[in-house]
């Protein structure tokens, strides 16, 4: 065959919910590699995140995480999680699926999930787990038992502060670090990219503030504040800073300039080991820093003390220093290895106007210059400065100090326009500093009053290229003010026209802008004088890019290699800012002197502490992670890669599974019912989390809003279902809400629950015995209203208007409010679809043809759970199964081929050695020891007897450490194994396997638990948690002592199956079976197969029905694997799994190793509503068959009374299919004769899922329904001859009459009574009302508690034919699993019987549940007296019987009585 | 370019003239052709409670008119003309008795009306005919800074039947999405009634219905409103100030008609988006709307 279209036995399954689950898990084991694809961090879908199921009130987690950690340690299931498909290729039975795996960032491997990192972790995202009640970190794990356990990063792209920075200052990351209170770490993280934060915290112009997110809701964060205020922590510690450098390197460099450029390259070089001198020609150094800004915006000994760091680290400073001319740089470049020119933009740019020259018109930096040098002449009178700039500012603002009376800005547009950063203006108000907006100077003239300055009236007109609108003058008018000096504070430009390198037309530097390299071999340019007049962080950034120039050309390498990385990220903006609200930003304390003249301390004080940590938590997290490296710090195993990328895979499956489920429909759409917009309306699963013990509020019922307990909630059904958009019905949601609001009450009797439903849909088995143990135990108020819409009361409680029972209106204010969200589809799963070519419905899920149910449109691609419609957990795990099942028939040639079977080297003989134990002792990296003395544990252990060998290590599970525990069993003969660390839960299996492959039986292994049973619940008593893990070590180690080697035995399967019923169930069961290629019996009592089957005739509205069941039975009849027996009956059954023994009544003897039961029901009998008094009164099936057979009268009316001994005391449980039924039927009468009336007399019309859509219909069509309690039932009775019903209608609260030519009874469905017979002969249970009862509602929904029996059809419960043929095929693909083991395990740890002891007293045998145990003849000599004996294929271990024995005679291995008392004489005996 | 006759009705060329200024300006460039019929009278709908025939036999005449000119497509403004011309339409198209009877008395004045003009809501026609991804295309300058409280009305997409379901009448979306493809964000909030229907009956109950909207815009962070509706526009826009005085909570919150909004995205001169008329102030929305500011030197 064509490699290409080779079937290939591997399946892939989409979605790791519940229904992903267990298909791959099923998979698994009948034989087939299987690629489990989730697109989150962890499998285990939305049940992982409920509290409680219903109707059982299992804790949800409890029952699904064993499942969870059995698909992850399965060797045959591919975990791959953060992944996505992203094409299919080929067809049934060869695919080609191409998956996308985002990057994890941990790596697997290496990742022990300690969690050590999202502790250090600094940033908080709302969790998606939590349903964003709470938070996460941005390293974090989806849930405390995730599968797998692995961490993962969620990270976005580069937050815009960190992009928008030319320094590339990692804000995000300091920002969340202030938050977190790590102000040192906080610090360490700017200076690793920029070493001045005093300086850059105090005159930044700040890019990363204009490129913050929350500028476009409110204000951005005041990010250079913050740095600020970390630097400024740190000078009041009075800590200094010195940075590392490496040892010095032997190479010279010469910065001509100390301004920012200069000063950083200097910085890089000098910790790169280089010998670095910086020339000045001023006195002093800084630059423009210095001259250029005055002291009350950057305070001198800021400036000095960030240049004393780098005297410190050993960079020599010259001042005075004047390097000018080619010669001279010439010089240089001869003494030194490379030469950097940083001498900045030192002269001001003139307007051109005449009268520019005057000598009381100064340029703003030389005015500057003067000022900071102190060599300005006192001022007097009246100032004025042109220009819009922080420059023009510092002057305006220095004039004040120094004498000057008034100071005025001109400036040509408005203030809107400034370029000044805003506080600049703002202060400079608070100065008295006078503003002429839209003036523009032409001409300065002097005369005898003083300047004249001649000024142009500007308006605004278009947005010019830097955006900005441009000034327009205005012709004519003008306008002259007189000022005793004129600063000009347009811009700046460079004066080196001594150096040969310049471009004369641009006055700048010839240098190249990427590498900062000038023509001259090995002298660099940076900062102002190659940018031009450029801000202090671009000049600094600019240094670094010479720096890294000049390093690698003193160390040969290429220079503009790779260099454009260096440039600004891309910036995309990916936040819904719609549900932020605006909060305000912390403003610096300001200082603005009384008395401005000769003040020159610093204006701006700063944040304090609590400012700063209120403005960091303002941060929204853009970036998610921020790329601190804090986790990479606290990892001891080295797992984070913070530079992992997405990969790409192609998988060769045949076939494939979509589970990827459903998501609650968006019910913040409904801005009536408030959620999103009022913080005390909930979804559902918000409130799932809320009743957690490991949710959000630990389990204790609290609003969000104000994290009070309220006492009144209300449930409101049906939000995003039945109606416009979700036509169809959600299925669960009126039990999920029934059972939240009766663990809401078990949580806390004060509180009081309301559920407003439009019908109560309980249709599943034991569902509405649920709801009346709601109502009469609980208390719970059902109230049948659909509230139209919610409203918030001052104190944050939500009001509702309802009309009660009665018909009252009322007014009724709730605590909470918890809206019942539906299912939806996802658009994910829409996107999937495409992707698979697979068809889906008006609701982007996914569509199956009638009968076909789990079948898409594509051979070979199988549906399972909620992506084809809303479907509650035990019918996801049925689907699951029966997809597997599906998959599993056709590729069963290839059963066990792409399979791992591992080989292992043949046991050690231990019977009769002394034990030799090895201890090997755990730190699991901070856990276990951050809190206790794990050496000194190992210590005392390595001395107590029998112990020849104790080790600690950082993580014992680690791949490494497996080895090295191989190696010191083969050294020291060790023959016991003791790990204490973390938890038997999740990693004994994993040890144990470890010593196996060491030679060692897998029970000479014990796990003593010092994590989750000390270091983590002793975490501040770290002398008292030593001792206690010693005596726990010590515990494990008198444990193992005399543990004995356990060995497993396969047993051989008779390799057929059985099926009991020849309905749809058993049909399809039977074919299931065999076409999975298993020899298979089914057994009819009647003589015509097809069961219930024959008496329904349509499906829907179609007649197809009866067709379909043909063909199922005519592919049954032929299929050549499968025996017939028609008109049988069972005598006795006999064995247990793999080996069964079945007789029929004619003697005739089949063996098989399955057995599937699928014995149906009945159309239930009824005499009540004078059924059977007159030929008016008909049942259901009666009706379809007058349907059917063309004996349709056309009469005037029609009405149905539904529940018809059924929900009431006698018959509690509600049959399902009733509702849609009349429904269907009320079409097929409304298709016949349109003009008959139809009416329903119902309790709750349940049509669940898509059966609504019919509902629907129906009402368009005219069919009425009539509403009546459950104890105001209808009267049927006879006026003229003719049928009457009086009810009373509880909607409209009237009684009403009604005379229908013919009553249809709904008269449910009954359990075959043949299943109490059936039940005594299989020896599995029944439930109260005669149905077979399955070993798990949620989880085995198609199993019995004992082995190699299951169950199907209505033998189960009530249901209708799609979900029969669904479950059937669930059955058989169980029993396959078992057909298809190499044979049944029996052994290992499980009950074994000291005949001597034992007195036949047969409690072991009552209580065991999987029928292990039966009491036979002790031996052929006595007769008389009986013991018990253990099957071992059938026990599961659980030590019930040991507990129940009275005379100590039955005992668990690996579990006995000894080994246990040992233990505990270990933890009793002094140390 | 698409050729529709535009039905401005009584309101808006008295009350929202800025609404319809704005609607010719974006219409223009999003190649709309605008016909003004002379001869369009009311629309019916104030006399539909009285006279039900009157009523249509109103609209019919209006849209007859607008078939008489070829012009099988018209764009309303207002909500309650997009609703009882629809109806008009709706009723012409499926009750005959009806229809002879309107006919008949058209037929005096020489018109007759089949239904086959088809009646869209302005905004309906840009979400439709136009469509966001073109709408998306002529925006200029986006709005991203802005965050909307979009408010569509009530007969904008109620009876949904008549709407042909454009629009969901619970979970109205497409004023959203007209919003959203402007740039700007539109955020959640408590909606209800804007109070229109009984401001003529009980004023206030009118205003206290109103004021609940606007608290829970204004809570959640609007920084305006966009109505589509003149008569929400009386009850958001020029009700505010009694509303508050009421209320006695301030609100301050600027309403835009959607085309304004669209407009300012398109770049369109402020003098041609009639921004004077509006009565609450804009200065705090137009300034968010001033681009970042380049920088030149500390």
């Amino acid at each position: 065959m064509e490699e290409e279209t080779r079937p290939v036995g591997k399946v892939l399954v989409i979605g790791g919910g519940v229904a992903g689950v267990q298909a791959s898990l099923d998979l698994a084991y009948n034989g087939f590699k299987t690629y489990l694809v989730e697109s989150r961090d962890a499998i285990g879908g939305t049940m992982a995140q409920l509290d409680k199921t219903f109707p059982t009130n299992d804790c949800s987690m409890c029952i699904l995480s064993p499942k969870l950690v059995e698909t992850g340690s399965n060797p045959n299931i591919e975990l791959l999680t953060r992944s996505k498909i992203v094409k299919l290729e080929g067809s049934s039975p060869h695919f080609k699926v191409t998956v996308r795996t985002e990057p994890r960032y941990v790596d697997f491997a290496l990742c022990k999930g300690c969690g050590d990192c999202s502790q250090a972790c600094p940033v908080t995202l709302p969790n998606e787990y939590e349903e964003k009640l709470g938070t996460k970190k941005a390293i974090s794990r989806r849930y405390e038992q995730a599968v797998p356990s692995t961490f993962g990063i969620t990270k976005w792209e580069t937050s815009p502060c960190k992009a928008a920075c030319p320094l590339h200052v990692n804000a995000h990351g300091y920002i969340a670090l202030v938050h977190k209170g790590e102000y040192e770490k906080a610090l360490a993280l700017v200076r690793e990219k920029n070493p001045f934060p005093a300086i850059t915290g105090r005159i930044c112009t700040r890019p990363c503030e204009k490129a913050c997110t929350r500028l476009s809701l409110d204000e951005n964060i005041a990010i250079d504040a913050l740095k600020r205020f970390l630097a400024d922590k740190e000078i009041a510690n009075g800590t200094l800073w010195d940075p590392e450098c490496a040892k010095d390197n032997g190479k010279k460099v010469a910065i001509i300039g100390s301004g920012p450029a200069g000063l950083l390259c200097a910085f890089d070089l000098r910790v790169k080991g280089y010998e670095v001198s910086v020339f000045e020609k001023k006195n002093q150094f800084g630059g423009l820093l210095r001259y250029g800004i005055p002291a009350y915006r950057l305070p001198r000994e800021i400036l000095d003390r960030e240049i004393d760091m780098l005297r410190r680290m050993g960079i020599q400073f010259f001042s005075s220093h004047e390097i000018k001319g080619e010669d001279t740089i010439r010089i240089l470049r001869r003494q030194y290895d490379a030469v950097l020119l940083a001498t900045g933009a030192w002269k001001s740019k003139k307007m051109n106007i005449p009268g520019e020259s005057l000598p009381g018109v100064h340029g703003a930096i030389e005015f500057l210059e003067q000022i900071n040098e102190g060599t300005l002449p006192p001022l007097h009178g009246k100032i004025a400065i042109v220009g819009g700039g922080n420059a023009a500012m510092d002057c305006a603002r220095s004039v004040l100090r120094l004498g000057a009376s008034e100071s005025h800005i001109l400036y040509r547009r408005t203030k809107q326009e400034m370029p000044a950063n805003p506080e600049e203006i703002e202060e400079a108000i608070l100065e008295g500093v006078r503003f002429h907006f839209l003036t523009n100077p032409i001409e300065i003239q002097q005369d005898s009053f003083g300047y004249k300055v001649m000024l142009q009236q500007m308006s605004l007109g278009e947005p010019d290229e830097s955006g900005r609108r441009r000034p327009i003058p205005i012709p004519g008018a003008m306008q002259d003010l007189y000022f005793d000096t004129v600063i000009m504070a347009i811009s700046q430009e460079t004066t080196p026209e001594d150096f040969p390198l310049i471009d004369s037309e641009k006055g700048l530097y010839v240098a190249d802008r990427k590498t900062m390299e000038t023509s001259f071999l090995g002298v660099f340019a940076g900062g102002d004088n190659i940018l031009g007049p450029a801000t202090f962080i671009e000049a600094m950034a600019c240094g670094r890019k010479a720096a890294i120039s000049i390093d690698r050309y003193c160390n040969h390498e290429e220079i503009d290699l790779g260099r454009e990385g260096e440039d600004p990220f891309e910036i995309k903006a990916h936040l819904d800012l719609s549900q932020v609200i605006p909060i305000p930003q912390q403003k610096t304390a300001i200082r603005i002197p009384s008395r401005l003249q000769n003040d020159m301390s610093e204006v701006n004080l700063g944040l304090t502490e609590e400012k700063a940590k209120t403005e960091s938590g303002r941060c929204l997290n853009c970036g998610g992670c921020a790329e601190c490296m804090e986790c990479v710090k606290a990892c001891e195993s080295h797992a984070i890669l913070h530079d992992m990328v997405a990969k790409e895979q192609v998988l060769d499956v045949g076939a494939v599974i979509v589970a990827s489920g459903f998501e609650e429909s968006d019910a913040s759409h409904y801005a009536q019912y408030g959620l999103g917009i009022f913080p005390n309306v909930v979804t559902s699963t918000q409130f799932e989390r809320i009743l957690s013990a490991s949710g959000p509020y630990g389990g204790v019922i609290t609003r969000p809003g104000d994290k009070k307990h309220p006492k009144k909630i209300a449930w409101l059904q049906c939000i995003g279902s039945r109606d416009t958009e979700h036509p169809y019905c959600s299925s669960v949601c009126c039990m999920y809400a029934t059972k939240e609001a009766v663990i809401a009450r078990e949580h806390s009797k004060e509180v009081e629950a309301t559920i407003f439903y439009i019908d109560i849909r309980a249709f599943g088995k034991e569902f509405d015995q649920y709801i009346e143990r709601a109502k009469q135990e609980y208390g719970v108020r059902f109230v049948k209203s659909r509230i139209a819409s919610v409203s918030e009361m001052q104190d944050g409680s939500l009001q509702l208007t309802y009309e009660d029972d009665a018909g009252v209106l009322h007014r009724d204010v709730f605590e909470l409010v918890v809206l019942s969200v539906g299912l939806a589809s996802t658009e994910e799963n829409c996107q999937l679809a495409k992707t698979l070519h697979i068809q889906t419905n008006n609701y982007g899920m996914i569509e199956s043809k009638e009968f076909h149910p789990n079948e898409t449109n594509q051979p070979g691609i199988f549906a399972a759970g909620s992506i084809s419609g809303p479907k509650d957990i035990p019918e996801s795990v049925t689907e699951g199964s029966a997809a597997a099942c599906m998959a599993s028939a056709i590729l069963h040639e290839e059963r066990g081929k792409e399979v791992t079977i591992k080989a292992y080297p043949p046991e050690i003989n231990v019977i009769g050695d002394k034990p030799r134990i090895g201890v090997f002792v755990c730190y699991c990296g901070l856990n276990i020891g951050g809190y206790l003395d794990v050496e000194e544990v190992a210590q005392y252990i390595s001395r107590l007897p029998n112990v020849v060998y104790a080790e600690t290590n950082l993580y014992t599970c680690s791949s490494d450490t497996q080895a090295k525990i191989r190696d010191k069993i083969k050294e020291h003969q060790l023959n016991r194994v003791v790990v204490a660390s973390c938890t038997p839960r999740t990693h004994e299996p994993l040890f144990q396997e470890t010593i196996r492959e060491a030679g060692l039986n897998r029970n000479l292994f014990e796990l003593a638990n010092i994590r989750d049973q000390d270091s983590w619940v002793h975490q501040t008593k770290r002398k008292e948690a030593t001792e206690k893990a010693k005596y726990l070590v010590k515990s494990a180690v008198y444990r193992v002592m005399n543990r004995k080697p356990l060995t497993i035995q396969l047993m051989p399967i008779t390799r057929k199956g059985l099926v009991i019923g020849g309905g749809f169930a058993g049909l399809q069961s039977a074919l299931s079976l065999a076409e999975q290629g298993f020899p298979t019996y089914l057994i009819e009592k009647e003589k015509y197969l097809g069961g219930n089957g024959l008496h329904v005739h349509y499906l829907e509205e179609n007649p197809t029905v009866g067709e379909s069941l043909q063909q199922l039975i005519q592919k049954v009849l032929n299929h050549p694997k499968i025996e017939v027996y028609r008109d049988s009956a069972i005598q006795s059954i006999e064995g247990y799994v793999g080996n069964f023994k079945t007789t029929l009544q004619d003697g005739k003897t089949l063996e098989h190793g399955v057995i599937v039961v699928a014995t149906g029901g009945l159309e239930s009998k009824t005499t009540a509503y004078g059924y059977g008094l007159s030929h008016q009164i008909i049942t259901g099936r009666e009706l379809e068959a007058m349907i059917h057979y063309n004996k349709w009268p056309n009469p005037k009316s029609v009405a149905f009374i539904q529940c018809v001994e059924s929900r009431d005391d006698h018959h509690p449980y509600c049959s399902r299919i009733c509702c849609q039924e009349a429904v269907k039927n009320s079409l097929l009468i409304k298709n016949l004769s349109p003009t008959t009336e139809v009416y329903i007399l119902n309790r709750d019309i349940r049509t669940y899922g898509y059966h609504e859509l019919l509902y629907k219909k129906a009402r368009e069509k005219g069919v009425v329904t009539v509403r009546f309690e459950k104890n105001r039932k209808p009267n049927v009775f006879f006026k003229g001859g003719n049928v009457a019903i009086s009810v009373y209608d509880s909607l409209l609260h009237r009684e009403i009459e009604l005379c229908p030519d013919i009553l249809v009874l709904s008269t449910g469905i009954s359990p075959n009574p043949d299943n109490v017979e059936l039940a005594k002969k299989l020896k599995v249970p029944l439930t109260q009302d005669g149905f077979f009862l399955e070993a798990h509602a949620k989880l085995r929904p198609v199993d019995f508690a004992t082995d190699g029996i299951f169950l199907a059809g209505l033998s189960h419960s009530p249901r209708n034919i799609e979900e029969t043929i669904t479950q059937a095929r669930a059955a058989a693909g169980k029993a396959c699993i078992i057909l298809s083991k190499a044979g049944i395990e029996a052994g290992g740890k499980i009950a074994y019987v000291n005949n001597r002891n034992c007195s036949g007293c047969g409690s072991c045998e009552e209580i065991c549940p999987y029928q292990a145990i039966t009491l036979v003849n002790h031996s052929k000599s006595t007769p008389l007296q009986r013991v018990a004996e253990v099957n071992a294929s059938l026990c599961k271990g659980c030590g019930s019987c040991a507990s129940a024995c009275r005379s100590n005679a039955i005992d668990v291995e690996g579990f006995s009585n000894d080994e246990i008392s040992q233990a505990v004489d270990a933890l009793l005996e002094p140390m | 370019m698409k050729k529709a006759s535009l039905f401005v009705g009584c309101t808006v060329p008295v009350r929202g003239t800025n609404y319809e200024q704005s609607f010719r300006e974006v219409a223009k460039r999003l190649q709309i052709d605008l016909t003004d019929l002379s001869g369009f009278s009311c629309c019916g709908f104030p006399t539909h409670s009285v006279h039900r025939i009157t009523a249509l036999a109103l609209s019919a005449r209006n849209l007859a008119l607008s078939s008489q000119s070829s012009l099988l497509s018209m764009i309303t403004l207002c909500n309650a003309c997009t609703e009882n011309m629809t109806h008009t339409n709706h009723v012409i198209q499926h009750d005959p008795d009806t229809r002879n009877e309107i006919n008949r008395i058209l037929s005096q004045i020489h018109l007759s009306y089949q239904g086959e003009v088809k009646v869209k809501h302005a905004m309906r026609y840009l979400y439709e005919d136009i469509g966001i991804t073109a709408i998306q295309a002529s925006v200029k300058k986006p709005l991203s800074s802005l965050r909307i409280a979009a408010y569509p009305g009530c007969h904008y997409t109620k009876p949904s039947d008549l709407y042909d379901h454009f629009d969901s009448p619970e979970n109205p979306h497409t004023l959203q999405d007209l919003v959203r493809a402007t740039g700007a964000s539109a955020i959640p909030y408590h909606s209800s009634c804007c109070g229109g229907g009984t401001l003529g009956a009980k004023e206030d109950t009118a205003l206290l219905m109103a004021s609940q909207t606007l608290k829970s815009m204004k809570e959640n962070g609007a920084d305006a409103i966009v109505v589509i509706c003149p008569f929400c526009d009386v009850m958001f826009e020029q009700n505010q100030k009694k509303i508050e005085k009421l209320t006695g909570e301030e609100y301050s919150l600027p309403i835009l008609y959607y085309p304004q909004l669209l407009g300012l995205a398109m770049n369109i001169e402020r003098e041609k988006l009639g921004l004077s008329i509006n009565r609450i102030k804009l200065d705090k929305v137009l300034a968010k709307i001033q681009p970042i500011q380049p920088e030149n030197k500390e």
